[in-house]
């Protein structure tokens, strides 16, 4: 079978599949008319929801982590400020096909002209150069990578000049974006077929006309799909423990929450602690570390949710108001911020890794099998 | 006679002074001696007719002792007061006005609507307002009871000085303390508000030049038809438990125009509205 | 025509919108008839700041023409920037009885006093509420009329509106407040929104409260979303009951539409399933921000729809009852004016 032949139909169906084990609470508490959905649903639908075969059971969010750890990351500064203190809008990619990472001039080349040419049919009339308006550059991102099975990261950039600008003025970068896979499951990544490259987490930035643009290239291209990627309640909470977990070795500055309350009209709850004080309730839900000396420290769902209920409780304490019922939107700290639309930021590179080892993590839940 | 008879005596005493106060200051001309003389015979007269009330008081009392043992008793000695009295009639429909007064009286003690709240824990009192008959506004005030009786929220305006009534009060004894000087703000206020309502309504040709959120300065303007002049009028309420004003007076460019004498009194004593109609009666004002 | 005055007639023009542009004008009463109906012809923003320019310099008008201008349309759509709230406190024997003229000629002269360059201009609105517009200079400027403050107050209440007021300001204008109001001090009423018809009706008790009296307005709610005659009956009166509790709280009928309210916590984490945390000194440390284009109102109905506990907290209830946004909350002790002491039940 032809992953072209069934992607965009698989696809359309695993949107609605897929999310659910991401966050089985979040589901039962929606309408109830879905769950008689899940009898109707496909084997993969309705076996990771019940996690019994074997070979699928990898297709929910993990429930333990590595602590994150700084100063991992070896790559070079310059790439790095393009990575962080952007916002950027993250997306799925099915596994890319026959795409090469020798090729990255010509698919520069290949994109311009793809962008100029669909610029131009928007166009009444033919104008001379609009070739040079957009110029695209396709560059590795070398040593971002967690495990072998990683391929590379590619940093896509497209400068142009601004429409009434002179003519010695130079281009400026209008949009960039960016295709990675950290630590990606290693079974899920063996299994594809000879030919594909896994690199499901896209992040972009910039004008919403060149985002599509590039899709459809990619789609064109390499016989894959794109996805809006949301950032689940249950990975928010893991990146609030995660982020907090680091207060250790750099200061978080503040943990702050946004929720959403549906009340008419809409509640909106900011909620800040101090990151000492996170700092302290997130070390009090710690269990005590069963790993002998040198072994990795990892963090438990358990853990992560206990730090969750302790801050529910003491905002109940005060304000009688169940923010349950509500739902997570944002979380942020000095080292980033996330959004549950699917926007993030990375605001210090050294903890980053962690964050993207997570979002590629919900990426791949989103592939078809 | 009403505010008389239910604010009692010396209330009513007192507001005879006032009238009495205010009269002196009007006219400062006349011999002391005069003045005093007056005064007793005012007092006399005053004396007589306190001595009347407290005699028709005394038969009342009788009347309605006699009355309340009737409805006790099932109505059984009916012809008793029969020959006492020639007003006996009306003595006894004043004395059943009383008793309903009672009545009435009881249900909202001293004309504040109490209720319990929160299971005894809070108490509510409202505060009817009214004007020559009319209901006003109803302002609530909510009080913690335990451990001590304590204001939680109201709806009382800002400009009457609720915190300084409390604090002039003693309302941890006698809660009446605080709501009947709060009671008598609150109806001065909704009269005085009542009053400019009415006289926008009624007196188009006057003009309100000033007046603040409390009522208790209104400037108006007004034009004199034969004389072709304006002259303003100033309206001070400085007591603001009361509806009528405290001190009137006038300007105008024509100094040669007397002080307006009998408008002062007019306006001094009877309701904003209907003193100006009086005055406009009269052909003096537009 | 000089520099400050084309600034001072592009920018409220600028401020101004076109379709209210007519009613101001009119207001103002500067223009003649045709000059009016010139103006009413003209289409684009510039065109009519040019022909506004041109009508200043051939009637003559002068900066206080235009801050005149200026106050009507700020006085007809006062709801932009944030405005907040300050209390007098301890008023003097006379505070009762001080008059417009009174008050206009003493705030004028003891700000002057103060500050030799200023601009006070000072209108009153139908609603009896008195406008004040003050442009600030210092020693080596002139009156600044493009940053002016804005001051609302109403004779014989204790409350004062400002906006746009700098903090080295702000002791000018108290102590002119103070003087000239017959207060002892001007403290800040920790109230603050964009809706000074908002701030001013929850301060001056200008919305309807709901009491438990005996016989209770009959309250109606908006949405009915129970549609099960068998669960509407089993909720119906507990359904009735936190609605009644929820309209004691925050009002009955259109409550003042504040847009945040601000908790400042410093109270000891409490938790019986963490005893490390419970067993901590110091206090945890937060803030807690509320936000809705009708606060009141998602607080009414998070009490009527069960997601906040009825009887509400008392630090929910406060923002009506105190008429306060912005709290501190320590556990122990009163301390500064917007301290409140947290009540454990």
């Amino acid at each position: 079978m032809s992953a072209a032949d069934e992607t965009p139909d698989m696809e359309r169906h695993q949107n609605s599949v897929m999310r659910t084990p991401l966050n089985s609470v979040a589901v039962q508490r929606r309408s109830k008319n879905k769950s008689y959905r899940l009898s109707y649903r496909n084997r993969i639908g309705a076996a990771s929801r019940l996690g019994l075969t074997p070979g699928l059971t990898a297709r929910r969010l993990n429930t333990s982590r590595k602590a994150p750890k700084s100063n991992k990351i070896t790559v070079t500064t310059e790439q790095l400020t393009l990575l962080v203190k952007t916002e950027w809008k993250l997306s799925y990619v099915t596994p890319l096909y026959r795409f090469r990472h020798t090729q990255l001039k010509i698919y520069s080349r290949q994109l311009s002209a793809f962008i100029a040419a669909e610029k131009q049919q928007g166009l009444a009339v033919d104008v001379e150069g609009t070739q040079n308006t957009f110029r695209v550059s396709f560059s590795l991102v070398l040593g971002m990578t967690e495990s072998v099975d990683d391929a590379v990261t590619v940093h896509i950039q497209i400068h142009s000049k601004p429409l009434f600008a002179k003519q010695d003025e130079p281009q400026k970068p209008v949009w960039s974006g960016w295709l990675t896979c950290i630590n990606g499951n290693p079974e899920y990544l063996r299994s594809l077929p000879k030919d594909f490259i896994c690199l499901p987490l896209f992040c972009s930035s910039g004008a919403g006309g060149l985002t599509s643009l590039v899709k459809s290239w990619f789609q064109q291209s390499f016989d894959c799909c794109f996805g809006p990627l949301e950032i689940s309640h249950t990975s928010l909470q893991w990146l609030m423990a995660l982020w907090t977990n680091c207060q250790s070795e750099s200061s978080i500055r503040q943990l702050k929450m946004i929720w959403t309350l549906p009340v008419e009209p809409q509640l909106q709850v900011t909620y800040t602690v101090d990151a000492e004080d996170a700092w302290e309730l997130w070390s009090s839900v710690r269990k005590k570390n069963t790993a002998g000396e040198g072994e990795e420290n990892s963090i438990d769902i358990e853990e992560v949710m206990s730090f969750m209920q302790g801050l529910k409780a003491h905002f109940f304490r005060h304000f009688r108001l169940d923010l349950s019922a509500g739902s997570l939107n944002e979380v942020s700290t000095a080292l980033g911020s996330a959004k549950h639309s699917g926007m993030i930021k990375f605001s210090n590179s050294k903890y980053m890794i962690t964050t993207l080892m997570l979002l590629t993590e919900c990426a791949l839940l989103k592939m078809p099998i | 006679m009403e505010g008389a008879s239910t604010k009692g005596i010396l209330s009513h005493l007192s507001l005879l002074e006032v009238q009495v106060r205010s009269l002196t200051t009007q006219r400062q001309q006349p011999s002391r001696v005069k003045e005093l003389q007056e005064k007793t015979a005012a007092l006399r007269r005053q004396k007589e007719q306190l001595e009347a009330e407290i005699q028709t008081h005394r038969d009342l009392q009788t009347l309605r002792a006699s009355l309340d043992k009737r409805h006790d008793d099932d109505e059984e000695d009916e012809e008793e007061m029969e020959e006492d009295s020639e007003n006996s009639d009306v003595l006894r429909l004043m004395a059943r006005h009383t008793q309903l007064k009672d009545l009435l009286n009881a249900h909202t003690i001293g004309g504040y609507d109490f209720t319990k709240t929160r299971r005894g824990k809070g108490l509510c009192v409202s505060i009817a307002t009214a004007f020559e008959g009319v209901y006003l506004e109803t302002f609530t005030l909510e009080f913690d009871v335990k451990p001590a009786l304590r204001l939680v929220r109201h709806d009382v305006p800002p400009f009457i000085p609720l915190t300084l009534l409390i604090e002039q009060s003693r309302i941890q004894t006698d809660i009446r303390t605080l709501l009947d000087p709060l009671s008598r703000q609150l109806n001065g206020f909704t009269a005085r508000k009542r009053q400019l309502q009415l006289l926008k309504r009624l007196h188009e040709t006057v003009k309100v030049m000033e007046s603040n959120l409390l009522c208790s300065l209104i400037i108006l303007m007004f034009e004199l038809p034969v004389e072709k002049k304006v002259v303003l009028c100033s309206l001070h309420y400085c007591d603001t438990s009361r509806s009528l004003p405290t001190r009137v007076s006038f300007q105008c460019d024509d100094t040669a125009l007397p002080d307006f004498p009998e408008w002062k009194k007019t306006l001094l004593e009877t309701p904003l509205h209907k003193a100006l109609s009086t005055i406009r009666n009269t052909g003096n004002i537009l | 025509m000089d520099e400050s005055k084309k600034r001072l007639v592009q920018r409220l023009m600028r401020k101004i919108p076109t379709k209210m542009l007519k009613t101001t004008l009119e207001k103002w009463g500067r223009l003649t008839g045709e000059q009016q109906r010139a103006m009413d012809s003209i289409q684009s923003k510039w065109a009519l700041t040019e022909n506004l320019l041109a009508i200043c310099e051939e009637n003559e008008l002068a900066v206080k023409h235009l801050t005149e201008l200026e106050m009507i349309y700020m006085i007809d759509n006062p709801d932009q920037g944030m405005w907040y709230a300050f209390q007098l406190t301890d008023p003097g024997d006379d505070a009762q009885s001080v008059d417009l003229t009174q008050f206009k000629e003493q705030f004028k002269s003891h700000l002057r006093e103060l500050v030799r360059e200023v601009s006070i201009k000072i209108k009153k609105h139908t609603d009896e509420a008195v406008w004040i517009r003050i442009a600030w200079g210092d020693a080596s400027s002139h009156p600044d009329h493009l940053k002016p403050t804005y001051v609302v107050h109403y004779l014989q209440t204790p409350y004062v509106f400002v906006t746009r007021l700098t903090s080295k300001q702000k002791p000018m204008l108290s102590q002119a407040m103070v003087l000239s109001t017959r207060y002892q001090y001007f403290k800040d009423a920790n109230l603050s929104g964009r809706n000074l018809t908002a701030i001013r009706d929850l301060l001056m008790r200008k919305y309807q409260q709901v009491f438990p009296t005996k016989y209770p307005s009959p309250l109606t709610e908006r949405k009915q979303t129970v549609t099960n005659p068998h669960v509407e009956r089993e909720q119906a009166k507990p359904a009735a009951n936190r609605l009644q509790m929820a309209c004691e709280a925050f009002g009955g009928g259109t409550l003042p539409q504040l847009q945040s309210a601000v908790y400042k916590l410093e109270t000891k984490f409490r938790d019986h399933t963490n005893t490390l945390m419970t067993e901590r000194e110091e206090p945890f440390r937060c803030v807690v921000k509320f936000s809705s284009t009708n606060l009141l109102e998602s607080l009414k109905n998070c009490a009527s729809s069960g997601i906040a506990s009825t009887p509400v907290t008392p630090l929910l209830s406060s923002i009506p009852l105190k008429g306060k946004n912005y709290f501190v909350i320590t556990d122990n002790g009163p301390g500064p004016s917007s301290q409140m002491r947290q009540t454990q039940n």
